[in-house]
């Protein structure tokens, strides 16, 4: 995250500092120059070469994740397009080690250093301008000076070289003005704009830049980074080489963790880093260790081992991942990850990544030969790919298998994945013009849930041809429209079959200012060739009917003096009639239609089923009434709230069911919708369906989002939905909410009314010091309907600027509290 | 009570000719809104004195709202969010960022997986529209 530092400054060839982010300012004043005798010894170049930190020795430091350099960003639940990678070139890509973390706060987005001092112990920091001050003079002060006849400086007692924004200071210090090569000893300090250093002593020499420090101290306030060496040599082309050197991100004085290295290898040519026996202690317990460590050091990227990870869970035991980055080239990479469980065994990841122009994709493979709790082996295969490839032509592919149906419960985490019962296997290939657009998709499943019989597994579209266009606008406002689509649908034991689906459709919208009018008519063409080995469907039916509506609506305003603003009121009263025959359609198998949940937005529809195999037959009128109240300010919609009901001539005989009973209500159930966004802080949304019937709620839903910050959220849920079959009636509160500046805490509890039994529930705390980052999760929750509930405890540490250990804690935050994200700040998810 | 037809309203200046910019992997959204800005009296087109309307970025999301006693999904939360930005002609500064976001949710059964697949990418149209129509009411203000 410090990528851009303001201090990242490297000398060039010729003297001159270069700083990333900081404009180059000659120094306002300077030190006050307690000249006593004129600058002896070496004109140029200066102290400068007393830098062994012109590159960061920031052991194990990454590369933050890049989300947005992730192809399929966002998109890999829902197959949404990703846009931003289309109109790109492609940004480079970025090893997707989730486990690695950055330096960034974890949740809050506060300033994550904002109790650590730093600059405490060596030399003297002074921020300030890092400007190009190899032309600027030598100021040196001195108590004693004697030059010797070989042309020996001897500088003694209070030794102070001043150039600009560097110093050094030192008891005692020797030039040899002939091989520009100076000694300093006793108490060297030195120190420049982001680095500062403490020596007992510094051989240095100037014009090829090399020497060495013994004992140093180091200091890189920009990374808020500390440490020491027992020996710092500086080698030509810049190389560092540090032994026996430490580093941590903590109070210089007090480092809570501290990484250790033998030996640590700074190369800026070749931009990495290399560290050998590494060793981390937390609060003087060694934590971890590993023999060799190859980690980069600017912002290419490298082939290297990652930081490994570790943590336990009840699922797998103590769990340690060691990924390796392989960087084949600017636009793919891979990942390799070994994954030793000690409850399971040992599993193989991968990961190739790709971008090209305008599309990208990536491959996962995980492997694990023999699972000693599951007694077999077991694996992972995933690939995605999304794009533009040429002008209007597209693809989005999802392929995934897995090896059994436990497999996400034994080996995953997080709701998102336990919950899984589908796996989509599907292809895309699309070609989008002004006016059409042509889709053509094979797709079938794998059922991930033991409990669904054959029967109950979906159908595979093998294929599915889709057809969708309009003509340009005929006499201004006539509007044509036809859906065409041809799907074969594909079963191991139900009946399957081929459908030709066709529905031209003509529309006239009419509107002023006030109002609007929109007759439309279409007509539905559907015919099938079955293939029942029951014999109870036949081979062939076709079902045409129209789809008559008349959609009108009228628009009333008032302003609005409302809670210190200006705003406007509207009344928006709508009426939809909607006039469908009906055909009898119990010879047609159901094989993508269901029924649509009854909602708001369900009253303006013209089909009371999702899907092409029902029509539902319909003469009806829908009334309803829509009130908004707009910002003038910016015309962003501050409260919406809708309510209406559906009025029925005729009964309803379509039903999903073969032989279902018809619905013979004259009303529907009355819905209303409430929205109020009062500002970005906070929402609150209700939604009710009520039956005038039976005096009965339906469906009540309210919910409430208050996020002021990143550190603070509060979510309140009521969810009711009473269906046929099944009610559920639940609550779900959960926050994340700070005590203090070092302790916050986060929970959740999703209780189910209806089973009196808590789903989902967990409580913790994070502890935040300026350096590292606690969080201790318990958690109670339902995995599985014949299985007990289970506990669990989830603990992360976090060495904040170097890495993540412990188990995938933030994915479980990240879906149980709404608005909690572990880089909330993070701007390349868009 | 003080409501009144609403009046017609003139066309503000930076909306008489829009440069429209969608990302290409959006073309659903590119005619959604094409036809929404033409249906308001918009020329979208590229021509000299045309503002701009650039579409950042468009993002669904699935999660889960709720579960069952037996651990598996009951209802979905579906959320899409634009981000877009209208830079006037000739304007110095460069136009805020604005976004809409839209929500629904949506009942699942896991024996209905492809109705239920055919009900979300009907959300998903619906949303789609509906966040233009907010975008052009917000642009037109």
């Amino acid at each position: 995250a410090e990528a851009a530092s303001p201090w990242d400054c490297r000398q060039e060839a010729g003297g001159k500092w270069v700083c990333a982010g900081a404009e180059p300012a000659m120094p306002a004043a300077m030190p006050a120059p307690a000249a006593t005798p004129a600058p002896p010894g070496p004109s140029t170049p200066s102290a400068t070469g007393a830098a062994p930190a012109r590159e960061r020795p920031a052991p194990a430091r990454e590369p933050a994740p890049e989300p947005a350099a992730r192809p399929s960003a966002g998109g890999r639940d829902e197959g949404a397009a990703a846009p931003a990678v289309a109109r790109r070139t492609p940004p480079p890509l970025r090893p997707a080690s989730t486990a690695v973390a950055t330096a960034d706060a974890g949740p809050g987005g506060r300033d994550p250093w904002a109790l650590c001092a730093v600059s405490s112990a060596p030399g003297t920091f002074r921020p300030g301008s890092a400007a190009s001050t190899s032309d600027l003079p030598i100021e040196v002060s001195a108590d004693r000076v004697r030059s010797t006849q070989d042309g020996e400086d001897r500088l003694e007692g209070e030794v102070r070289l001043t150039q600009g924004d560097r110093h050094l200071q030192a008891s005692q210090v020797t030039v040899w003005r002939a091989e520009n090569r100076f000694e300093a000893e006793g108490g060297v300090r030195y120190s420049e704009p982001g680095f500062a250093v403490a020596a007992e002593r510094a051989r240095l020499r100037l014009d090829e830049r090399t020497g060495e420090l013994e004992q140093a101290s180091y200091e890189l306030p920009g990374l808020h980074a500390s440490g020491r060496a027992e020996r710092a040599e500086l080698r030509s082309g810049d190389v560092v080489v540090l032994k026996e050197a430490t580093y941590t991100t903590c109070d210089p004085g007090r480092p809570d963790w501290e990484l250790s290295a033998g030996e640590v290898k700074l190369d800026p040519a070749t931009g990495r880093g290399e560290a050998r026996q590494v060793k981390v202690d937390f609060k003087d317990v060694p934590i971890f260790y590993w023999p060799y460590l190859s980690f980069p050091i600017d912002d290419k990227r490298h082939t290297g081992f990652l930081v490994p990870t570790f943590g336990t869970s009840e699922a797998t035991g103590l769990d340690l991942s060691v990924p390796y980055y392989i960087n084949l080239a600017p636009s793919y990479d891979a990942t390799l990850t070994p994954r030793l469980m000690s409850r399971r065994g040992l599993q193989v990841q991968g990961e190739f990544r790709y971008l090209l122009e305008g599309q990208g994709g990536q491959v996962t493979a995980e492997v694990l030969p023999h699972d000693n709790e599951f007694g077999d082996h077991r694996e992972l295969l995933s690939y995605q790919h999304q794009g533009v490839f040429a002008p209007g032509w597209s693809t989005d592919v999802d392929l995934n298998y897995v090896s059994d149906e436990q497999y996400f419960r034994d080996l995953g985490n997080g709701i998102n994945l336990t919950s899984t019962t589908h796996l989509d296997r599907r292809a895309d290939l699309r070609y989008d013009s002004t006016y059409w657009s042509v889709l053509g998709r094979a797709q079938s499943f794998q059922t991930v849930d033991e409990t669904l019989g054959p029967d109950e597994r979906p159908y595979d579209r093998m294929p599915q041809l889709l057809f969708r266009g309009a003509l340009p606008e005929i006499a201004g406002t006539l509007r044509t429209s036809l859906r065409a689509e041809y799907t074969r649908f594909d079963h191991e034991s139900l009946v399957t079959g081929q459908r030709v689906d066709l529905e031209p459709g003509l529309s006239l919208p009419l509107a002023g200012a006030a109002w609007f009018l929109t007759p439309s008519a279409k007509y539905r063409y559907t015919g099938y060739s079955l293939d029942d080995p029951d014999g109870v469907y036949p081979d062939s039916t076709t079902r045409a009917l129209p789809v008559l509506s008349l959609d009108g609506g009228l628009f009333f305003e008032r302003p609005l003096a409302w809670d210190g603003g200006d705003y406007t009121q509207t009344l928006e009263p709508r009426l939809y009639y909607l006039y469908v025959p009906n055909e009898n359609q119990d010879d047609i198998p159901v094989f993508d239609s269901a029924a649509l949940d009854f909602s708001f937005e369900q009253l303006f529809r013209d089909n009371r089923f999702s899907g092409r195999d029902r029509v539902g037959d319909a003469n009806q009128l829908t009334l309803a009434l829509t009130s908004r109240v707009l910002d003038n300010a910016d015309g962003r919609e501050r409260l919406r709230a809708g309510l209406g009901s559906v009025f029925y001539f005729s009964d309803r005989e379509v039903g999903l069911e073969t032989g279902a009973p018809a619905e013979d209500s004259g009303t529907s159930d009355l819905v209303g919708e409430v929205d109020y966004r009062l500002s970005d802080a906070w929402y609150a949304r209700g939604g009710l369906q009520w039956n005038t019937d039976e005096n009965d709620m339906r469906r009540g839903t309210l919910q409430f989002h208050y996020q002021p910050d990143n550190r603070r959220i509060l979510n309140l849920a009521y969810r009711l939905r009473k269906d046929i079959d099944e009610t559920l009636e639940q609550t779900d509160a959960s926050l994340l909410w700070p005590l203090n500046p070092n302790w916050s805490v986060v929970g959740r509890w999703n209780y189910s009314i209806e089973d009196r039994r808590t789903l989902d529930a967990f409580a913790g705390f994070e502890y935040g010091s300026c350096c590292w980052a606690l969080r201790l999760v318990a958690r109670h929750y339902v995995n599985d309907l014949d299985e007990e509930s289970n506990n669990a405890l989830y603990l992360q540490l976090e060495l904040k600027g170097l890495t993540r250990v412990g188990n995938s804690i933030s994915n479980l935050l990240e879906h149980g509290i709404l608005g909690y994200s572990v880089n909330p700040d993070d701007p390349t998810t868009w | 009570c003080g409501f009144q037809l609403r009046g017609s309203q003139p066309l503000p200046a930076a909306l008489v000719a829009v440069d429209l910019q969608v990302p290409p992997g959006e073309p659903d959204l590119q005619r959604d809104l094409r036809r929404a800005l033409e249906a308001r009296g918009t020329r979208v087109a590229e021509e000299a004195g045309a503002s701009t309307l650039r579409i950042l970025g468009a993002r669904y999301d699935r999660r889960i709202l709720s579960i069952g006693p037996d651990g598996k999904v009951r209802e979905y939360e579906l959320r899409y969010e634009v981000r877009f930005a209208l830079q006037p002609a000739g304007a110095e500064e460069r136009a805020p960022v604005r976004s809409v976001t839209v929500l629904r949710d949506y009942s699942y059964s896991e024996l209905r997986v492809l109705g239920k697949d055919e009900e979300r990418d009907l959300l998903r149209t619906e949303m789609r529209r509906e966040a233009v129509n907010r975008i052009v009411n917000q642009l037109s203000h």
